[in-house]
């Protein structure tokens, strides 16, 4: 099993966490997301003599974000050569399975609602990745300073 | 919490100074400063120096009686005003190397009385880096006042001492490089420009006042020139007035650059606790365009004309000042107040109350800090101070308009010298009610609380907003209760608030009167500067040792934490092929099936044997049977229907299957009749010569026709 993590928790720069959001990214960077800058391609690939199979995928679950509860309405997807595993409905390309779908941990809260994971295979020299989109910034949506005019007058 | 901005909520990678006495200020202190009380350093306020990698730091100590001034005299217990530049590791507290430099010369060698306020340096700013020539190889500027024998020193008695609530103070303004040089630029010192060589700005009058204290400087990057801030005493008596101080290094003499005007007394028929004083500034220097321009200088001011916590609500000074350096006073004056008498009349009122429905208990008393924070990207005017219902909190959106007025009002970004002026803010808006709200320690409602410092995040664009006690309306005041200062995260827009960040065990605070905090320029993780002080520093009384001043930085973080996990079966070698012979056999690949298989052929490769192929061959014989069977029963084997023409063979379509049935009849039933008869067979032999006979005539027509189509053409 292999687990992601991307915290904000002082040690990564603030740039290199914004810079995660709103794409897919590689999961197999540990936590170094730097690494993964402007790169969106698959990572991984089975030597020869390798035979994969996908067992099940999860992530934090959540949709609405706010300052107080902050979610990342996450999702992950297998990048098989160039092909995404999940797609829309008309073929077009999909965020992935939502951590609200597989939950990871899971929780009283939070049960897999996406419980028959299909088999994957992955066949030796198959290029492939599993990568994760985080639709909120993970340090939070900076908001604007919005008030009305106002017009006065000294007194002396 | 209200609103749904971005916010940090706790800091983290914090670093202090260590562990008192071996800390490495307390301890630099101890070496470098002979006169030194042990553990009575404290800072009022700092400058990081991005140029430089440098942070000055400034504030007071205790000397303890034995120090000698440049003259040789031996300097009295009091407090001394002190620079401490953070030379080397500034943004690491724990092993920053200071570089401290007392400034014995600028205090009177007798503690003069009253002495409500104490000796120190209280602001400092750093220059914009090769901009100033006025101030050229400098790198801070900073103010503050000290310990002064007014009736002896000024005009040999000609003025009296100061009467409390005053202080017999003088106003201090040096200028200090990064190599630790300080230069008096204003001092009681000897050829330092002492205040009462100072004159009056234009259409002003100063005669009876002493420049007392100096709380807050700006700079005027258009102008070269500085303005600053503070409180005149009237010369023998109670009242006092704000101060505002401008240089004129361009003109002016060189011993009388500096010079002030008073306005805003603390009234007659009140009771005065305490000076009044304009507490702080913030500078815009641009046109109604926005362009740099040196004639268009606006400073606004903030201040309070009496206690704090005075009996009448709204005594809080603000107001908009244009220098006279930017742009010539000529009759008049270019400095209006917006409030600047207490209670029902003014900005507090009509805005406050009228416009947001506040309280007059909701009317600051004192303004404590305006700043102009930039760095996360907004441009704003943070307002910060004391109201009778709590700590008060307003933001404008920056730079603000200005314009003689007039109907309609033309802004120009003037102060009019002849008339009132109109004051554009282009968004406003009094958060008070939600900085109290999310306050710690109980200050929601304190009269006596305030914030005292702003700074934007650049990174996170979010702000840090902190603060704690304020006390008697003073700068630097001997006396005051202990305190708990406060830090709060404050969304860059001011929509959320969050005390999360306040009490994580590991910031001293419990030595601490007030937090300030300071950005750190290209700190890739927002890294800021947290110093925390005490009002009456160098006189607590608890703890009796140590950590009066501290000094942290510390990396702002959400904890937001997002996690994916994949859950994956790598099969390699040999159990990759039996993988895929699984897939190819339609198994499912799971751990089971390839061990069953694996074991399976493994059984065969070890009891290998002349059975083998019998069994082999037996177990195939009655698996096809199976097979064969499921297929029949599901209809897999019956014959397929013939695609064209298959009238021609209908009569051999079942002929097997007559023939079987033949066999079978005359094998078990020979007796019987066979299911046929020759007049069957004959009539279906008739049928059968009749259509080929059709189809060779069809054949020919279509062959005649052709024919004919040909000779036609």
């Amino acid at each position: 099993m292999y687990v992601f993590v991307i915290a904000d928790n002082g040690s990564d720069s603030v740039s290199a966490l914004e810079e995660f959001a709103n794409k897919p990214k590689s999961i197999f960077t540990s936590n170094d997301v730097g690494s993964t800058k402007d790169k969106n391609y698959p990572r991984a690939s089975t030597s020869i003599n390798q035979f994969i199979t996908v067992e099940a995928m999860g992530s934090t679950p959540g949709f609405n974000n706010s300052a107080s509860a902050w979610t990342p309405r996450g999702a992950l997807n297998l990048l098989i050569e160039n092909t995404y595993f999940f797609n829309q409905p008309d073929g077009t390309w999909s965020e992935g399975l939502t951590g609200t779908a597989s939950p990871y941990p899971i929780s009283v809260q939070n049960q897999r609602s996406y419980n028959s994971f299909p088999r994957v295979y992955l066949d030796e020299s198959t290029n492939y990745d599993v990568t994760y989109y985080m639709g909120n910034s993970i340090v939070g949506a900076p908001d604007n300073f919005i008030a009305d005019e106002y017009v006065t007058t000294t007194i002396g | 919490m209200t609103g749904e901005g971005a916010i940090f909520k706790k800091i983290t990678d914090i670093n202090t100074f260590g562990t008192y006495p071996t800390e490495s200020l307390e301890a630099a202190c101890r070496a470098q400063i002979s006169d030194y009380t042990d553990g009575t350093v404290n800072f009022q306020d700092m400058a990081y120096d991005e140029n430089s990698g440098m942070a000055c730091f400034v504030g007071n100590y205790s000397s303890d009686g034995t120090a000698t001034n440049t003259g040789g005299d031996t300097i009295a217990t009091q407090p001394i005003p002190l620079v401490a530049i953070a030379s080397a590791n500034a943004t690491t507290p724990a092993t920053t190397t200071w570089n401290l430099v007392a400034q014995y010369d600028s205090v009177d060698i007798t503690l003069q009385s009253p002495n409500t306020e104490q000796s120190g340096l209280v602001s400092i700013i750093t220059l914009p880096f090769g901009k100033s020539n006025n101030f050229l190889n400098d790198t801070w500027l900073a103010v503050g006042h000290a310990n002064t024998d007014l009736s002896a020193m000024r005009g040999g008695g000609i003025y009296a001492d100061n009467v409390a609530p005053n202080s017999n103070m003088t106003p201090l303004f040096v200028s200090i490089r990064t190599d630790g040089t300080v230069n008096y630029e204003s001092s009681v010192n000897a050829n330092s420009r002492p205040s009462w060589s100072w004159v009056a700005l234009p259409n002003s009058v100063i005669a009876g006042f002493n420049p007392m204290l100096l709380s807050d400087i700006v700079y005027s990057e258009q102008n070269d020139n500085v303005v600053m801030c503070g409180s005149v005493s009237a010369d023998g008596a109670v009242g006092s007035f704000g101060m505002m101080v401008e240089s004129d290094l361009s003109h002016f003499n060189p011993l009388t650059p500096y010079k002030f005007g008073v306005e805003y007394g603390n009234g007659a028929g009140v009771t005065r606790t305490a000076p009044s004083i304009i507490r702080t500034l913030a500078i815009q220097e641009n046109d109604v365009n926005g362009f740099p321009v040196p004639n268009r200088t606006i400073v606004l001011f903030g201040g309070g004309s009496n206690n704090n916590t005075s009996p009448a609500s709204g005594t809080g000074l603000f107001g908009v000042y244009q220098p006279d350096f930017s742009n010539a006073w000529g009759a008049g004056k270019r400095w209006q107040g917006l409030a600047i008498s207490v209670g029902a009349s003014g900005f507090w009122s009509d805005y406050i109350g009228t416009v947001k429905g506040g309280l007059t208990t909701d009317y600051l008393n004192s303004v404590i800090s305006i700043e102009r924070v930039t760095t996360d990207g907004e441009d704003l005017y943070v307002i910060m101070g004391t109201s009778d219902n709590g700590p008060s909190l307003l933001i404008s959106d920056a730079p603000i308009q200005t314009g003689a007025t007039a109907t309609p009002p033309v802004y120009d970004n003037t102060i009019s010298n002849t008339t009132d002026t109109d004051v554009k803010f282009p968004e406003l808006n009094w958060l008070a009610p939600s900085l109290q709200d999310n306050l710690p320690n109980g200050y929601s409602s304190a009269a006596n609380k305030s914030a005292y410092s702003c700074v934007g995040l650049t990174n996170r664009k979010t702000k840090v907003i902190s603060g704690g006690m304020v006390d008697d309306g003073a700068v630097f005041p001997l006396s005051g209760p202990a305190g708990t200062g406060f830090l709060l995260s404050m969304s860059r827009g001011a929509t959320t608030f969050n005390s999360d960040v306040q009490d994580n065990g590991e910031l001293p605070q419990n030595t601490a009167s007030f937090l300030k905090s300071y950005y750190i320029p290209n700190s890739e993780t927002d890294r800021f500067f947290i110093v925390n002080s005490r009002i009456n520093g160098l006189f607590f009384t608890s703890p009796t040792s140590g950590n009066i001043t501290n000094v942290a930085t510390v990396t702002p973080i959400t904890n937001n934490k997002a996690e994916a996990y994949f859950e994956y079966m790598l099969y390699d070698g040999i159990d990759a092929l039996i993988a895929k012979k699984l897939q190819q056999l339609g198994v499912r690949v799971t751990i089971t099936n390839l061990e069953w298989y694996k074991q399976d052929v493994l059984k065969q490769g070890l009891d290998l044997d002349a059975d083998f192929f019998r069994e082999w061959a037996t177990s195939q014989t009655e698996e096809n049977e199976k097979r064969e069977k499921l297929a029949e029963f599901y209809g897999a084997s019956r014959p397929q229907k013939r695609a064209v023409r298959q009238e021609f063979f209908d009569d051999y379509n079942n002929r097997e299957e007559i023939l079987k049935e033949m066999d079978f009849h005359r094998e078990e039933s020979p007796l019987d009749d066979a299911p046929y008869n020759d007049e069957v067979a004959e009539d279906q032999e008739a049928k059968k010569l009749e259509k080929d006979l059709d189809d060779k005539i069809r054949i020919q027509n279509l062959v005649n026709e052709e024919t004919n189509n040909e000779d036609k053409t």
